[in-house]
């Protein structure tokens, strides 16, 4: 069944995100909470994880399509707007702006401020370059949050919070619905890391 | 109807367990391993009345499923890549048995090397098998193709099993946004099997299936299978018109995306041709002229439907998600056989694209594009061209 779509209509609406972490962290899980959230919302989303046999550690890349009109596309996002890292130091050995044009959110779990990271980025320590003007840098230190709140390092519901506050593109009763229905003996919880990163996210 | 947010895999569970199957034999194999797990947890929460039948092997899975349809049982399996391959001395049993079975491909290349990504060479090497094979692009195409199937394969002019093929990962298990009919909805287009149009086995009225044929014989058999197979069309027309008055989606053994006017026009089948799509809308809107035409049923083969199509086109790029060692892609050789009728024939190239999972994107479409243009123009380009992969020359 081929859905017609006007191209224009939907370029303007089409976000596309990537998720950066490590394999354990549940990158995958927190794709999946975060376009079921948005399909709560009315919305179309995808999320397609770098499937295979990945190991515990090892970079762990997720695309996120979220859209207000039927999504197309079937393949990786190559020129993501939105970049969500979940390891604080996964950008240390790959290349998160790979296709990032300059424009659009960019949100670090890390201890530093916001400053800091830019720093970093437009200084290039890691050998890739952050330019452009129109990128705006959210942080918040997910590990605490979670080892305080669910006893263990483990930031994928925490980072939803993060996530809707910086991006506004799903709204926390969603993510509280996609939440419950996943982890339903967690839930609460699961909920108060992602309402304490919600709080405490800082942006540039 | 409801609105969920399934995977591929899942939507195909959710079919079957709509569909009353009451028989389902599987044996793990990835990507398709979740959709039998999540129909052994239908049956352990009392959601789904089946019998689960544990085997050993794809091989037996199948043989399972045969022997419970001979007795009048709806019956459901899946497989991918290797297991297929397992089951595939059984495929034939199954089809000159006229067995009414539905089966869901999630599909995946075949080894060596060890890949466990898809494309579509694991149903390809069996689209002679004497099945149904129809594609499914998204989590909603598997649910309402499998649903579709079992009418299909169940009417009396059919009798022939079906399998509907899903990428690998790519749709198998990426969750998506999808209506799933209620039981009530899905009984009143699916009525209960009550196995009266075909003969089966029955200790009151002993019956044998599989016996030998004898060459003088063995011709017709194999005459009537290919006939009812070729006519099941009609039935796939009337089931997807049935189906679209219910519920409002259409299908068409082929769909068509700004093909009235292209100059090119892209063939393909499964995912891809979503992407492909897209990038049909990108051409669009710079100015060039291409369309879509989406396989949706490769067997029996839509020779009527293409040669409408590509007859008005002067180049007909064919996407291949596989390939015929040694010749083409095995899409390629069934579009140009369908057109070779034809007084003025299109340009015809093959394009083999995505092996192994790599990644289909729009700029991979692009680049077909490219060649295709190449030809359009009168250049001189190779009829089978590999543009997502390195050559080495």
């Amino acid at each position: 069944m081929l859905i017609e779509i006007c191209q224009m209509a939907v370029m303007e609406e089409l976000h596309e995100i990537k998720l950066f972490g490590r394999g354990g962290q549940g990158i995958v899980t927190a794709g999946n909470l975060l376009s079921e959230a948005a399909a709560h919302g009315g919305k179309y989303a995808q999320s397609i994880p770098t499937f295979g046999p990945e190991r515990r550690g090892g970079p762990s890349i997720c695309s996120l399509r979220i859209s207000d009109k039927p999504i197309l596309l079937r393949c990786a996002v190559t020129t993501p707007e939105t970049l969500c890292v979940f390891d604080p130091t996964i950008w240390h050995f790959i290349n998160i702006l790979l296709g990032f044009e300059g424009e659009g959110k960019m949100i670090f779990n890390t201890q530093h401020s916001p400053n800091e990271i830019e720093e970093v980025l437009t200084e290039g320590k890691y050998g890739y370059k952050l330019t452009g003007s129109g990128y705006e840098i959210w942080t918040l230190d997910a590990t605490e949050i979670s080892t305080r709140i669910l006893g263990r390092p483990i930031t994928n519901t925490t980072m939803l919070g993060a996530f809707s506050k910086a991006t506004e593109l799903v709204e926390m009763k969603n993510v509280e619905k996609a939440i419950g229905k996943r982890f339903p003996t967690a839930a609460e919880d699961n909920m108060k890391a992602a309402e304490e990163a919600f709080n405490s996210i800082k942006k540039l | 109807m409801t609105e969920q947010f399934f995977t591929g895999n899942r939507a195909a569970a959710e079919a079957a367990r709509l569909a009353r199957a009451q028989v389902v034999a599987a044996y793990p194999v990835t990507p398709q391993t979740s959709t039998v797990e999540y129909i052994s947890q239908f049956v352990n929460n009392g959601e789904m009345e089946a019998s689960i039948i544990r085997v050993e092997s794809e091989h037996s899975a199948l043989s399972a499923v045969v022997g419970a349809s001979l007795v009048g049982a709806r019956t459901f399996t899946a497989s991918s890549s290797q297991g297929l391959q397992l089951m595939s001395e059984v495929l034939y049993f199954a089809s000159g048995m006229r067995v009414p079975a539905v089966m869901c491909i999630a599909n995946r290349t075949l080894s060596m090397p060890v890949n466990i990504w898809a494309d579509h060479q694991d149903s390809m090497v069996n689209r002679d098998s004497g099945w149904i094979q129809i594609y499914a692009a998204n989590a909603q195409e598997v649910f309402d193709n499998i649903l579709q199937a079992y009418k299909i394969c169940e009417d009396e002019k059919v009798l022939l099993p079906a399998m509907v093929c899903y990428d690998g990962f790519i749709v198998s298990h990426v969750a998506e946004r999808m209506d799933v009919l209620t039981q009530e909805q899905a009984d009143m287009f699916l009525p209960e099997l009550n196995g009266s149009n075909r003969p089966l086995l029955d200790p009151k009225e002993p019956l044998q299936f599989g016996e030998v044929v004898y060459p003088d014989w063995y011709p017709d058999f194999e005459y009537k299978k290919h006939k009812a197979l070729l006519e099941s069309r009609k039935t796939m027309e009337d089931v997807a018109r049935e189906y679209n008055e219910l519920f409002d989606r259409p299908y068409g053994l082929v769909e068509n995306h700004m093909v009235e006017d292209a100059d090119i026009v892209f063939v393909g089948l499964g995912s891809l041709t979503s992407t492909t799509q897209w990038t049909v809308n990108e051409l669009r809107e710079n100015g060039e002229s291409a369309g879509l035409l989406k396989i949706r049923v490769f067997r029996p083969f839509p020779d009527k439907e293409i040669i409408e199509v590509c007859r008005n086109a002067k180049v007909v790029a064919v996407i291949d998600r596989d390939i015929g060692y040694g010749t083409a892609g095995m899409l390629f050789p069934d579009v140009t056989r369908a057109l070779y009728p034809l007084d003025e024939r299109p340009k015809c190239l093959n394009f083999i694209v995505g092996l192994g999972g790599k990644d289909i994107t729009p700029e991979t479409i692009m680049k077909i594009h490219k060649i295709a243009e190449k030809a359009l123009r009168g250049e001189e380009v190779e009829t089978v061209n590999w543009p997502d992969a390195r050559i080495y020359d």
